[in-house]
């Protein structure tokens, strides 16, 4: 169904070729997952594959590659939108309407298919992937798990017969990525052909029926998933790859606290607009403890981090910090969250400038940011722009930020969206070394793997 | 024609996306300093300043033929039906067919062409949003009469402002829009072209 | 009750050259008063209230400056006069877009002849309103966590640096945003020059018809009445 031949290309403006020498059968039916370190090339073989190489994205092509038997070199993207689907990483960024009606049929629309055929076909992707409860909302208002499924439903209404997915769990909690294999099963039953880009592995057991690793722009190994199945976790991560087995947390309860703790949340409350978003939540942290909170679904975790931060303030209830009630403006100041996405919180012109921003305080010492510098594997980084790292380096630039601020309270919310297995553990090396430098951890996430990775105690906020 | 110089999907999403922040950002300035009547005529010169790198940046990102005239176009609709009547419409529409005669004229890759075509599309504006402030010396008055204000007060103040006020706020908007191009220049060097999103700014 | 788009549009136009013709109290107070009876009608009878309950307030602002003195008064009449000017609009413009869906604005584009390089820029400006919002808030947030916030004091003892703090972050947010749009368009066929078809399908009613006509008119004959100073009770 897709063959590449021998196909390299590098981005315009790069030194390097993104993907060398690549070649790749994928048969009609079959489910290919593509894994590997971030930035290893494996999104760039799923744009060779949906013409948005070299067409959106220019550079120097070499290679063939063939869907279907047919040449794509010469077709455009939109000729390719029939036969190829794309789901990408951001539920956020990927959709054009404002409304679900008109995103599950805007690519009906825009390849010209006729009134009562799209009519039918809108019903059908509504019937088939149970969308009902979605249908003429807004789409804004939805969670990203179901701004995902909508993403979904567009690209079934065009009924390709390939399904390209770029990362599709990154920035889905645990219950969507299971609705999200329950839709992969469905695709895979009718017969799909589909490509996956992917970090996580666990929730494509018996979905997937082969795996490729890709390291630096190469495909290195092939294996069928029974392979997989074979093997150890430690010899998956020793390749940088993540479990393929789901891991469960285990909830426990705090223990008496030998000191006054340093977060003290006691029976809060939090209303946007009337509505409560959760109430009577109850959590102390400890000086050496990183405290994990996973489950449940919904439950307004970065709500809660806001809460803490003073970003927010709380409905009822009371925020201690270190045994005194704390309000909002306290909280700003005495705290810090490392954003889910790293983006936001870096302003300066480098690595180096980053971290000598200050605002209330005096900047810290060139000796003290060589050697955070160096416990963060950024050293060679220092000059660079902190928006030209890469997503792995971007995370651990805003730990140092965190390292370097005063507070001893450090809150960081999904810190792993979008990281490989060495990021991962690299980041929860980080927050142990926090957390053993007197400080009090708190870390929001439904990555359970990650969670035991990192947390001294894990808990959940369900009552 | 050729693929660089026709206006694809791509081209009218950044002109969607970044008209719409030039406009909230044009229009906070606006409002915070319509506040006071000293400072009102100044709006279109804070807004012109403050979002200069945003026009500058969609440039930088669509630079073709009729890009300008489309931002043009769709930024004076919006200032119309925001209540700003049909001259802002027509001046802002004719600023922009200026500034895309002159990008035009450097092939569209001159910076310094469209810095000089931003701030006459800026210029436009100010003269666009100060015709209706003309008309509006006669409500003061009305409005003087009506709430028995001290109208010798509001006749002055009237006056002052609709006179050689509003020119200064004109010359003050085309400087103010130069000098947002080259805070723009400064941004795009320091994060844009090091951070390895822009080529580079010519 | 349901109105065509292309109506709609039509009406948002009227409503724009009324609304900015008619700036005293009084038949400012009567386009308002007709603009909310439509909205009313095309069922947003909830937010139709909060603008009326809005309206009165500013009104009860108007009489009280009488009683401040002369040059605060000329500030409160200025800022509720551009207020209470943009509200048919906003209430209008809100109406619009809660009551008809981008596909539907879209078609009705088209069907205006509206040429796709502004449709398409259109639809995505729509979209982009709430999206900027939200990143708007996500970037105050950070510039908090650092001591940059949005403060009148930070302000003015260190603009350039909230300038940059502020627009950076934007403007490489934005950039983003744009590709990666720009991508799940493309690959769902936005540059298809294909004839694009729809899933909504426009037809007038007569009763669409008569209603626009009726609520033209009726905001003209405001402006009639205004010019041939019809106010005597307002004397």
């Amino acid at each position: 169904m897709i063959e590449l031949k021998d196909v390299s290309f590098r981005y315009e403006g790069a030194k390097e070729q993104a993907v060398r020498h690549v070649s790749l059968t994928i048969e009609r039916g079959e489910c290919m997952v593509l894994t590997g370190l971030s930035g290893c090339g494996k999104t760039t073989i799923t744009r060779l594959i949906n013409g948005l190489i070299p067409d959106f994205y220019p550079g120097e092509l070499s290679g063939s590659i063939f869907i279907d038997g047919e040449d794509i070199a010469k077709k455009q993207p939109h000729e390719l939108s029939s036969m190829v689907g794309s789901v990408f990483q951001n539920p956020r960024t990927q959709f054009f309407n404002t409304d679900t009606d008109s995103e599950l049929v805007f690519g009906m629309e825009n390849s010209g298919v006729a009134y009562a055929e799209m009519h039918r076909r809108y019903d059908q992707t509504v019937r088939e992937l149970q969308l009902h409860k979605l249908c003429g909302r807004d789409i804004f208002a939805l969670s990203g798990g179901e701004k995902q499924s909508i993403a979904f439903g567009s690209i079934y209404a065009l009924s390709p017969e390939i399904y390209l997915l770029d990362e599709p769990s990154a920035n889905l909690d645990r219950q969507a990525i299971r609705r999200l294999r329950d839709t992969l099963l469905k695709l895979k039953t009718m017969g799909k052909t589909i490509l996956i880009s992917e970090h996580r592995l666990y929730y494509l057991r018996g979905v997937a029926d082969r795996a490729a690793l890709v390291e630096q722009g190469k495909i290195t190994e092939i294996h069928p998933w029974e392979t997989l199945e074979g093997c150890t976790d430690e010899t998956l991560h020793q390749k940088g790859l993540r479990s393929i087995r789901d891991t469960t947390v285990e909830l426990s309860e705090p223990p008496l606290p030998a000191q006054t703790p340093v977060l003290a949340i006691r029976s809060l409350a939090v209303a946007r607009k009337k509505n409560v978003i959760f109430d009577h939540v109850d959590l102390t942290v400890s000086e050496g403890e990183i405290v994990g909170i996973t489950e449940p679904n919904g439950f307004g975790k970065t709500t809660l981090a806001r809460i803490v931060c003073g970003l927010m303030k709380e409905k009822s209830g009371s925020v201690l910090l270190n045994g005194v009630p704390a309000r909002a403006s306290l909280r700003k100041r005495s705290t810090f969250l490392v954003m889910q996405d790293p983006n936001y919180q870096l302003f300066s012109d480098s690595v180096e400038h980053e971290l000598k921003l200050t605002i209330h305080r005096e900047a810290p010492q060139d000796a003290t940011i060589t050697e955070v510098l160096r416990d963060m594997d950024l050293e060679e980084m220092r000059e660079r722009h902190p928006l030209s790292l890469s997503g792995g380096q971007k995370q651990r630039l805003c730990i140092a930020l965190a390292a370097l601020s005063p507070a001893r309270l450090l809150i960081f919310d999904e810190p792993t969206s979008g990281l490989d297995y060495r990021n991962m553990q690299r980041v929860a090396g980080m927050i142990h070394k926090l957390a053993d430098d007197k400080r009090a951890v708190l870390v929001i996430s439904h990555d359970n793997e990650f969670l035991n990775m990192a947390c001294t105690r894990i808990i959940s906020l369900a009552r | 024609m050729n693929q660089n110089t026709t206006l694809k999907g791509r081209d009218f999403i950044n002109l969607g996306i970044f008209t719409v922040i030039f406009i909230v950002l044009f229009m906070v300035c606006m409002l915070l300093m319509s506040t006071t009547i000293y400072t009102q005529p100044f709006g279109t010169a804070a807004g012109a300043l403050a979002a200069g790198p945003v026009y500058m940046l969609l440039r930088a990102k669509t630079s073709k033929p009729w890009a300008i005239t489309i931002f043009g176009v769709l930024y004076g609709l919006v200032m119309f039906v925001m209540g700003s009547g049909w001259p802002i419409l027509a001046a802002v529409i004719a600023g922009a067919l200026i500034a895309e005669l002159i990008a035009r004229s450097g092939q569209y890759q001159k910076y310094g062409r469209e810095s000089i075509g931003y701030a006459i599309l800026m210029t436009a504006t100010a003269i666009g949003s100060y015709v209706p402030l003309l008309t509006m010396k006669e409500y003061y008055r009305q409005l003087a009469e009506t709430n028995s204000v001290d109208n010798e007060f509001m006749a002055q103040l009237v006056e002052f402002i609709s006179g050689p006020y509003l020119v200064l706020a004109i010359v003050v908007t085309f400087i103010a829009a130069f000098v947002g191009t080259l805070i723009a220049r400064a941004l795009f060097k320091k994060h844009f072209v090091k951070a390895g999103l822009l080529k580079e700014v010519r | 009750m349901k109105l065509d788009v292309r109506c709609k549009f039509l009406i948002l136009i009227a409503i724009s050259v009324i609304a900015f013709s008619t700036k005293d109290v009084f038949y400012g107070s009567l386009v308002f008063s007709l603009v909310c009876l439509l909205t009313f009608l095309l069922g947003q009878g909830r937010k139709t209230v909060k603008y009326i309950i809005t309206y009165l307030v500013l009104v009860a602002f108007i009489l009280l400056a009488k009683h401040v003195p002369t040059f605060l008064r000329g500030m409160i009449l200025m800022i509720v006069l551009c207020i209470r000017m943009c509200m048919p609009i906003a209430l209008y413009g809100q109406t619009f877009m809660k009551t008809t869906p981008v596909s539907e604005m879209v078609t009705g584009l088209y069907a205006l002849h509206i040429p796709r390089g502004f449709v398409i820029t259109f639809a995505v400006a729509m979209r982009f309103f709430p999206t900027a919002k939200e990143e708007f808030g996500h970037i105050r947030d950070a510039m908090t966590l650092r001591g940059i916030n949005l403060s009148v004091a930070n302000v003015l003892r260190r603009p350039a640096l909230v300038f940059e703090g502020l627009m950076t972050p934007l403007l490489v947010r934005s950039f983003t945003i744009a590709e990666e749009l720009s991508a799940a368009s493309i690959t769902r066929g936005l540059d298809n020059p294909a004839p694009r078809t729809a899933f909504v399908r426009l037809h007038v009613t007569m009763l669409d018809i008569a209603i626009t006509i009726l609520f033209v008119a009726a905001l003209f004959g405001v402006l009639w009445l205004r010019e041939n100073g019809w106010g005597w009770w307002v004397d």
